[in-house]
């Protein structure tokens, strides 16, 4: 679409986002690099995956079945506030797929390559310590937020602003969220040394779907994928706005990040299940409502 | 039509810096951390901590891979190098018991392809007391031996492995380390 067509139809933020032409999306390079890096990382998962259901299948039919279940809510959630709405259900899917494909391979080599640098560089304690919290907010948010920069870059213009950047970023969040839930089952049943037994995919599911569920991955990468769209879609403002508000998001998702994982939070100050519930309060709240004020705010602006 | 084309070129450097990033994410910086060694040598004689205060002496001329130690206040892992030998020590919280433990352990070593347990499990005990079953596997290769003691809601396991010659000339070093284990508190 030229400039031109783009002042024949008027602002785009006024009006609910329209399907995306595959076809038009085909001739644009951005396209076959995300089919591509797709692919790539479909590979590596399946890889894992292949490995993981040879050695215990009923656990990992049981993982890949009660984390698909527990995104069924979010994906609820977007559509009963209607944003769903905004794209075909491929793009969706290729948001999700981002998240669940391309950004959980490169963050298992990116997420073990700096927790052994830190070990290297600093020391296994320092790396036991601190490693998720660094490499969650260092490797696993930018790998996340580039999702979004390239879902916008072949569904341009249909990509309208902070909202869109918003649901496609909470879609690659829960996409990450879903597939690193059920490599951390796995594990966690390798680790227990019981065979291939259910209990600790449950477990699993109770001590890290349920407390983290909504408020992680699916709110971080909302928040940098609404910067990043801020970034993209608002031409009206002058670019060093653009780019500071494109970097704030990214920054914001990835400083709540890395309070998320950080020791005293994770081990909920020390005081046990109090400790524990005090720490997700703390975690939880602060994202949940910096991305209800930004939504808010962006469908003011949409009202308007 | 040149307008067109100036959007194909955005779109096309867009992508470039994507793949970009994801590479130095993806390849770049596993690459790097490959061209920094991993192994620092230990004291000879001096007890390491494993994590859950739980220690160790491991043998003399031990290196300390510090990418696979993950030292913590309930649990961790560590793993020397000797020569050709892998010496890893794993504490998890437990409340089992030995027997269960060992079956445990048994269980994880053979998951592994090609790896076979070799004969029946013989008890042993630290330096400390604390009571332990050990055993040895084969894979195609290598050989290992396995140990695992239980105590303060706490297992310990051990295990070694490397080619044929290079474990069995380790053997009373190995002997050594297993009855160093000490938790810190008594058996």
């Amino acid at each position: 679409m030229t400039g031109a067509d783009q002042a024949r139809e008027g602002p785009t933020s006024m009006r609910p986002a329209p399907r995306i032409r595959w076809l038009r999306a085909r001739a644009l390079p951005a396209f076959w690099v995300f089919l591509g890096l797709l692919a790539a990382g479909g590979w590596r998962i399946a890889s894992i995956a292949r490995a993981s259901f040879a050695a215990y299948p009923r656990a990992a039919t049981a993982a890949v079945v009660l984390f698909a279940l527990y995104a069924v809510p979010v994906l609820l959630l977007l559509r009963a506030v209607g944003y769903c709405g905004r794209g075909s259900a491929l793009t969706l899917a290729t948001a999700l797929g981002w998240g669940g494909l391309v950004a959980t391979s490169a963050a298992i080599a990116g997420n073990a390559a700096v927790q052994d640098l830190l070990a290297k560089l600093a020391s296994p304690e320092t790396a036991a310590t601190w490693g998720s919290a660094i490499s969650g907010a260092g490797v696993e948010e930018i790998i996340k937020v580039l999702g979004v920069a390239a879902i916008a870059l072949f569904v341009r213009p249909r990509f309208t602003g902070v909202v869109d950047g918003f649901v496609y970023g909470a879609l690659v969040g829960l996409g990450f969220q879903v597939v690193e839930n059920i490599v951390f089952a796995l594990n966690a049943v390798a680790v227990a040394g019981e065979g291939d037994r259910v209990s600790p995919v449950v477990l699993t599911l109770l001590l890290r779907g349920f407390p983290g569920g909504l408020w992680s991955h699916t709110l971080f990468t909302g928040l940098a994928g609404a910067g990043v769209a801020y970034a993209m879609t608002r031409r009206d403002r002058p670019m060093a706005v653009r780019l500071l508000a494109g970097s704030a998001g990214v920054v914001a998702a990835a400083a709540i990040h890395f309070l998320w994982n950080s020791p005293p939070l994770v081990d909920g100050f020390g005081f046990g299940l109090p400790g524990a519930l005090a720490a997700l309060l703390v975690r939880a709240v602060p994202v949940a409502l910096a991305c209800l004020l930004l939504l808010r705010a962006a469908e003011r602006r949409i009202a308007c | 039509m040149g307008h067109a084309r100036a959007g194909l070129v955005r779109n096309a450097l867009g992508s470039l810096a994507i793949v970009g990033v994801v590479a130095i994410i993806a390849v770049g910086l596993p690459r790097l951390n490959r061209s920094i060694p991993a192994g620092k040598p230990m004291a000879a004689g001096a007890p390491y901590t494993v994590g859950a205060r739980v220690s160790v002496v491991p043998p003399g001329g031990a290196r300390l891979d510090v990418t696979k130690t993950r030292p913590g206040s309930q649990r961790g892992t560590v793993l020397f190098v000797i020569g050709g030998v892998r010496l890893v020590l794993v504490v998890t919280p437990f409340d089992g018991t030995l027997k269960d433990a060992a079956g445990r352990l048994r269980n994880k070593i053979t998951l592994i392809a090609g790896n076979q347990v070799a004969g029946a499990d013989r008890r042993i005990s630290t330096g400390q007391g604390v009571a332990g079953m050990r055993g040895g596997y084969t894979s195609p290769g290598r050989v290992g031996q396995y140990a695992v003691f239980v105590a303060h809601d706490l297992t310990v396991e051990v295990t070694a492995s490397g080619p044929d010659a290079a474990v069995r000339g380790l053997l009373a070093a190995l002997e050594h380390s297993l009855r160093s284990v000490t938790f810190r508190g008594g058996p």
